[in-house]
């Protein structure tokens, strides 16, 4: 890449990660529950979009874009670190409601603790969709572009992550 | 809103509706269709305000600030290149970031030492800061042949780039190495997942396009029989899909959809009442696998893509065999059942039997010959009786066609009939293999040791040799007693992961390793290096990761 290349790389690039990082970080986060993880799975999505923010060709995509690596870089990491995720896990559900753990650190109020700890009982890609319609407000097609799915596949698994979800909030005491 | 119109509400209570109402995700018609439900039913009325609470809820968590350092990490990540490639393991955040738990920690920990116990990263990309859009598609120099002589291959079209580490591959190990199946790194041997215990060994598997479901086939050793099942990678739940009657590579193929949703098998009836029959599971509704066929002849090929959407390539076995493209899937996400004879078929191609095409579309590798139902084994099989073989076609834009293909095999001669063989392409649609090619028909060869049914032949689509003996890896790569099971090949190309079992006791575990092979050209022989091993396991079969071969994203 020449200096000028770089140069504009570089001025893209800081647009995108201006507007990205946070709700980035945020998505990933509740993705998988804990802060440094978010961290570097975040710092990793925008060395990976840097790397090739030349194939981004179609600005209206970005978002979709971005979310998709981030995506994929967030299953990676859960896929990686299964083994040790489930003994955090493990530890989490032996600690008292009333205590706070590393969630509450995170969001700093209970009602968030509890909305997070039925997240994170959810399949990873019941979580990841319901993240993407809840909070990112995505509509099907835009979470398909994320998730490499056709439509009538998330209309499906957004049906069964909200069932599944019902089910935990109930546990939590939020849901009827 | 507009859409694809879907079907009418099935079932007593329209829950994907409610859901996808929330988000104006409706056609006018089911819209409608939704409404008239609602105003009778009280279930659907609280689900629809259960849904609606719990959208609300979940989208007024608290935004949190990113950690402050994170633009210079980034930063500092893009000049270096380090971060992004350092093991995970290596990452602050492995120790650090599972809360203050002593226990924990310690855990932690002892997972590090054991990891840094193991091998490091194989392959040469893996170690690389090199930005990986720059990474030249190794086609040139990954083309296996035994020939050193041999003329250069034509120029190659530019493969998928591979990206992070082309070469990362999974194995599944187990069941006898710690009494449960798990899916471990390829390259350090770290457990990714543990999946449920299973009764017999692992013989094959594939990793679904999206990366995160395993499907795999057990083989139950006395029992006769084989165990279809598919695992998630990320949380291990796992599906037993089928149990089926021995039947060989043909049954034995197990094909997942281009998104990775729908997974494609056969089952041969255990009782050999209802014969061989396609199955289709759904990832997204993994409590019920539905049969697609009825036939008792039926078996997976390929899925394809036409301008309409997904197909599936089934192969009917017969003395003329037959295959046809079909849309198994409905527009509601239902199994449209096949019917012979029907209108089910979007194409038909007579002749040809279990088309397998490559992953980037660009050439198939299906059999032709005269089949006959083998009574000896029970329950009975299909496979080739006369002039079976593999043939080789390239594949337009447009559509697949068989009909300009030629022998996979260059150098067999007149008369030879391959009953059955194992088939695999690499990620990289280039390279492919063929090993256990069935024993005791090579009837009128020239050399009845050849195509032999101990070699794995590795091939390129780029040598216009195809597959000659000169392209079976060297025998000394096979250690002695041992017999392949399973080949897969790196996404670059360059090596073939083998599942090498041995022959034990009836009562004993069963012992399979995996070796990496390396294929060297003219008298240098093969590089051979043991993934993983030893005479308490069973080790394999590899899958190499396609998410590692997408151009971002």
């Amino acid at each position: 890449m020449s200096h000028e290349d770089r140069m504009a790389a570089l001025g893209d690039f800081d647009r995108l990660f201006e507007e990205f990082s946070a709700p980035i970080y945020n998505y990933v986060l509740r993705m998988v529950g804990d802060r440094d993880r978010a961290a570097d799975i975040t710092q990793d999505t925008f060395i990976k979009a840097y790397r090739h923010i030349d194939s981004l060709t179609d600005v209206s995509s970005t978002r979709s874009w971005i979310y998709r690596i981030a995506t994929n870089t967030a299953i990676d990491d859960m896929r990686r670190r299964k083994h040790l995720a489930r003994m955090d896990d493990e530890h989490h559900a032996e600690r008292p409601d009333s205590a706070p753990g590393p969630e509450a650190q995170v969001m700093g109020v209970v009602l968030d603790e509890r909305i997070q700890r039925a997240m994170l009982r959810l399949r990873p890609n019941h979580r990841q969709c319901l993240i993407l319609s809840d909070i990112e407000d995505m509509s099907a097609h835009q979470i398909g572009e994320v998730m490499g799915l056709s439509y009538g596949a998330v209309r499906t698994l957004l049906c069964r992550a909200r069932g599944e979800m019902r089910r935990h909030l109930a546990a939590e005491g939020l849901s009827r | 809103m507009t859409g694809p119109i879907r079907g009418p509400i099935r079932g007593p209570h329209p829950d994907e509706l409610i859901s996808a109402s929330l988000t104006n995700d409706l056609t006018d018609i089911e819209r409608r269709q939704l409404d008239t439900h609602l105003a009778d039913c009280s279930t659907c009325r609280a689900t629809l305000e259960a849904f609606r609470e719990q959208r609300l809820m979940v989208g007024k968590m608290r935004q949190v600030e990113p950690p402050r350092d994170l633009s210079a990490r980034v930063r500092a990540g893009i000049e270096t290149g380090r971060h992004a490639q350092l093991p995970w393991w290596q990452r602050t955040s492995t120790l650090l970031g599972f809360g203050a738990s002593l226990a924990t920690v310690a855990a932690a920990i002892m997972a590090v030492v054991i990891i840094g116990n193991l091998r490091p990263v194989p392959d040469v990309a893996a170690a690389s800061s090199t930005p990986v859009a720059s990474i030249a598609p190794p086609v040139a120099s990954a083309i296996p042949s035994a020939d050193a002589s041999a003329p250069p291959p034509p120029s190659a079209t530019p493969g998928p780039i591979a990206l992070g580490i082309p070469d990362y591959s999974l194995a599944l190990t187990g069941p006898s190495d710690n009494l449960a199946p798990t899916v471990r790194d390829g390259a350090t041997g770290d457990t990714i997942t543990e999946l449920d215990t299973i009764a017999g060994a692992p013989v094959s598997a594939v990793l679904s396009p999206n990366g995160t479901s395993l499907a795999y086939a057990i083989d139950t050793g006395l029992k006769g029989t084989t165990e279809v099942r598919v695992s998630s990678v990320i949380d291990g739940v796992t599906y037993l899909l089928g149990e089926s009657a021995i039947g060989g590579a043909f049954v034995e193929h197990l094909a997942w959809s281009t998104e990775g949703r729908y997974l494609a098998y056969a089952i041969a009836d255990v009782e050999g009442q209802s014969g061989t029959n396609v199955w289709i599971f759904d990832t997204l509704l993994p409590d019920s696998p539905t049969q697609l066929t009825t036939t008792g002849n039926a078996y997976v090929g390929s899925w394809d893509v036409d301008a309409d959407g997904e197909l599936l390539w089934i192969s009917l076995a017969g003395a003329e065999p037959i295959s046809y493209a079909v849309r198994p899937i409905a527009e509601d996400g239902t199994v449209v059942t096949f019917a012979q004879g029907a209108d089910t078929a979007v194409r038909e191609a007579e002749g040809v039997f279990q088309p397998l095409i490559n992953r980037d579309r660009s050439a198939v590798i299906f059999w032709r010959g005269a089949m006959e139902l083998a009574t000896t084994g029970a329950p009975a099989s299909w496979l080739f009786a006369q002039d079976g073989a593999p043939y080789l076609a390239r594949v337009s834009e447009e559509d697949v066609s068989f009909a300009d293909a030629q022998p996979l095999f260059a150098d067999a001669g007149e008369g030879v009939n391959l009953p059955q063989a194992s088939l695999t392409w690499a990620l990289d649609s280039r390279s492919f293999a063929v090993w256990e090619i069935g024993v005791g028909a090579l009837v009128g060869s020239e050399d009845p040791s050849y195509p032999s049914p101990n070699a794995v032949y590795f091939g390129h689509l780029d040598d216009d040799r195809r597959l000659t003996r000169n392209h079976a890896i060297d025998p000394g790569d096979v250690p002695e007693g041992a017999r392949v099971v399973d080949v897969a090949l790196a996404a670059s190309g360059q090596h073939l992961a083998l599942t090498v079992a041995y022959s034990v006791g009836d009562l004993d575990a069963p012992r399979a390793d995996l070796l990496l092979v390396t294929r060297n050209t003219g008298v240098v022989a093969d590089d051979v290096e043991e993934l993983a091993g030893g005479p308490a396991g069973w080790f394999g079969p590899a899958v190499y990761d396609p998410t590692a071969l997408e151009p971002v994203p």
